[in-house]
């Protein structure tokens, strides 16, 4: 009968102890931005609201856990879209050399600028795909901190979570050409989306461990799961005689990714690699509903200049094992980015985008800091090169965006 | 392997009591300072505060744990913008430092190149080289002048395999404290930063000065900063220097 009184008392002493070395902290951020496209289009009017809640439980260099918790509300009056979302919502344990992260979170492999082929945990936001915003979810996550200069990370992602596509003007234009001859597409539909079934067969996992040396740091990464950007097949379904509708399928490719990434400081230059083999269930290209073999490789390295300027210069290659009886799909772009400190308040970045067939994209961005938690930015993206190739045909999506935030 | 980080170093300008003779040499004023006591470590609060050259300010809170000039860790408590940020310097067995800062909007640590050094530190006047702190052992030193007080003016010039981003720096090291009271640094044959320091008191027998201003002579601005809630010689876990407690 003691014992049915001493049980809850000790566990109230106990919860108060704990609730007393926990301490919580309260922020948030409001934001606004404006855009006008080359087309004449607005893309963006959007204002936001984002409150977040984090602490941490336990005392001293290392507490026993600590967790944080982001809401996020929005209204884009260009879209008439207003969101109410949960952003990042986590928690981790401190067990020793160990931490253990439950629950909503985003998390960054990689070594490179930009372009990423072993970061492919989180999906990606690509309503505005010259800033892909990575996407939290839900995922378990255990870091092994085995030495100082060794670490293994494992990932197990229960749910898959596909990318947000992007908007109708960034969408690439359908293949028109298996249409028979003297008939017509009359009606294009919204596409249908074929996402893994949530099954034990379908739970994503990456490994990924690293090692530091003096003065450089190399990873290995294993991915298994999907990709979380579609392969878009165009499928007629007919409605009368010579009349089609034009139906896409949406379909998220199975991958398994080995993946290495490295940087590195050698004199005054940061040289940076990462390379992704990807390997799906359609090696010999037979279904064109499944993404084929592909590798993506970034190389390339940061120079500091004098008086606060920096730039990176990186080659990236992209490489599409062949359709039966096709050849390779390959491509090369070249990534050129300049940062530049104007003053103690003000930073300029311009990046450049070359693709070798032709096209590509130019940004420039200003940020400068208005006041304590105040800043605003001012940027232009152009977009350039023939009908048909990479950025060319997102010549009129050329835009300048202004915005505002404030956090507190 | 622990080399005293005399000149610019950000946290610590310390100094013994002041001596009875007049230094003759360059070396020996050095080699004085050099041999003053220093804490093995020392956790600190520091307020900065960033005024444009038109007088408008931006304040920044951070915190720091050093363990002597080998390894450091600094992160920004505030404000919302910058808060989370970090930045861990450590010292390789060669000498050199390895310098890496922490941006939670990226959750993504990045290594700095050592070209990097004289970039400035999260927009401040104060350079990631000025967190470190400079090794007097890279610099070969001229005594110049003898002034009222005394007051020594040094002369510091990078040796040639010297990490330095500088062409050379102006030291004026008072007799009685040996923390150099002003430094300047020149590029290409002019003056381009000042930095003073000020309100040198004792803390728990170290002299050190807890005010630290640099003022950047080409655009007009200058950047505070002030320690407060310092605790020295007590021990830091080695687990602090590192990536993990930077991310946290």
């Amino acid at each position: 009968m003691r014992l049915h009184y001493l049980l809850p008392l000790l566990l109230g002493i106990g919860f108060s102890l704990t609730w007393a070395q926990t301490e919580f902290g309260f922020s948030g951020r409001i934001d606004s931005e404006f855009g006008v496209a080359w087309s004449g289009d607005l893309p963006v009017a959007r204002a936001g609201l984002e409150l977040s809640v984090s602490g941490q439980s336990g005392s001293g260099f290392f507490p026993d856990a600590t967790f944080g918790a982001t809401l996020l509300a929005g209204y884009d009056a260009a879209s008439g879209e207003a969101s109410l979302e949960p952003g990042s919502i986590h928690a981790t344990l401190h067990l020793g050399d160990f931490d253990l992260s439950i629950g909503r979170q985003i998390v960054f492999w990689g070594s490179t600028d930009g372009i990423n082929p072993v970061d492919v945990l989180n999906p990606r936001n690509l309503s505005f795909p010259p800033d892909a915003r990575k996407i939290p979810v839900p995922l378990l996550r255990a870091t092994w901190y085995a030495h100082d200069s060794f670490q293994l990370e494992a990932v197990l992602l229960p749910v898959f979570t596909p990318s947000v596509l992007p908007g109708e003007a960034w969408r690439p234009a359908l293949k028109r050409g298996m249409l028979p001859p003297g008939s017509s597409i009359s009606e294009q539909r919204e596409p249908i989306q074929l996402l893994p079934e949530a099954e034990a067969r379908n739970i994503q996992f990456g490994l990924r461990a690293t090692t530091r040396f003096d003065g450089a740091d190399v990873s290995l990464t294993y991915f298994h799961g999907f990709r979380s950007q579609p392969t878009l097949q165009p499928t007629l379904v007919p409605l009368a005689p010579g009349e089609f509708a034009l139906q896409p399928r949406l379909h998220y490719s199975r991958i398994d990714l080995l993946g290495i990434d490295f940087s590195a400081a050698v004199s005054e230059l940061i040289l940076r690699g990462e390379f992704g083999w990807n390997m799906t269930s359609d090696a010999d290209g037979a279904d064109p509903l499944v993404e084929n073999n592909y590798l993506q490789a970034v190389l390339g390295g940061e120079y500091a200049f004098s008086a606060g300027s920096n730039l990176i210069v990186q080659g990236i290659l992209d490489w599409h094992a062949p359709d039966a009886g096709k050849t390779a799909d390959s491509s090369f772009r070249l990534m050129t980015g300049l940062n530049h400190q104007l003053s103690t308040r003000t930073r300029l970045e311009l990046a450049w985008l070359q693709d070798f067939d032709g096209s590509g994209t130019v940004m420039a961005r200003v940020n400068h800091v208005f006041a304590d938690g105040v800043t605003g930015h001012a940027g232009a993206w152009l977009f350039y090169g023939a009908d048909g190739t990479q950025y060319g045909n997102w010549r009129d999506n050329s835009q300048v965006r202004i915005g505002m935030s404030y956090e507190f | 392997m622990r080399k005293p980080a005399i000149i610019t170093s950000l946290l610590l300008l310390l100094a013994g009591s002041a001596l009875a003779q007049t230094f003759t040499t360059a070396q020996d004023i050095m080699d004085a300072v050099s041999a003053t006591p220093e804490p093995v470590t020392l956790q600190a609060t520091l307020d900065m505060t960033i005024t444009s050259a038109n007088g408008q300010s931006l304040s920044r809170t951070l915190r720091m744990w050093s363990e002597g000039d080998d390894r450091r860790v600094i992160k920004f408590i505030a404000p919302a913008d910058i808060a989370g940020s970090g930045f861990l310097s450590l010292e390789r067995p060669d000498g050199s430092s390895e310098n890496m800062i922490y941006l939670p909007a990226l959750d993504r640590v990045r290594r700095i190149a050592g070209g990097q050094q004289g970039d400035s530190f999260f927009g401040s006047d104060f350079s990631y080289s000025d967190m470190t702190g400079i090794d007097p052992d890279e610099y070969s030193h001229s005594l110049l002048e003898t002034r009222d007080g005394p007051t020594y003016i040094i002369e510091a010039v990078p040796l040639p395999d010297s990490e330095s981003p500088w062409e050379r720096l102006l030291l004026e090291v008072p007799h009685d404290t040996l923390i150099p009271a002003r430094v300047d640094y020149y590029l290409n044959g002019t003056a381009v930063r000042t930095l003073t320091t000020s309100d040198v008191s004792k803390v728990d027998g170290y002299l050190l000065a807890r005010e630290r201003r640099m003022d950047n002579l080409l655009s007009g601005s200058h950047t505070l900063i002030r320690q407060s809630e310092m605790t020295l010689d007590e021990d830091i876990p080695a687990e602090v220097f590192s990536e993990r407690f930077l991310r946290r």
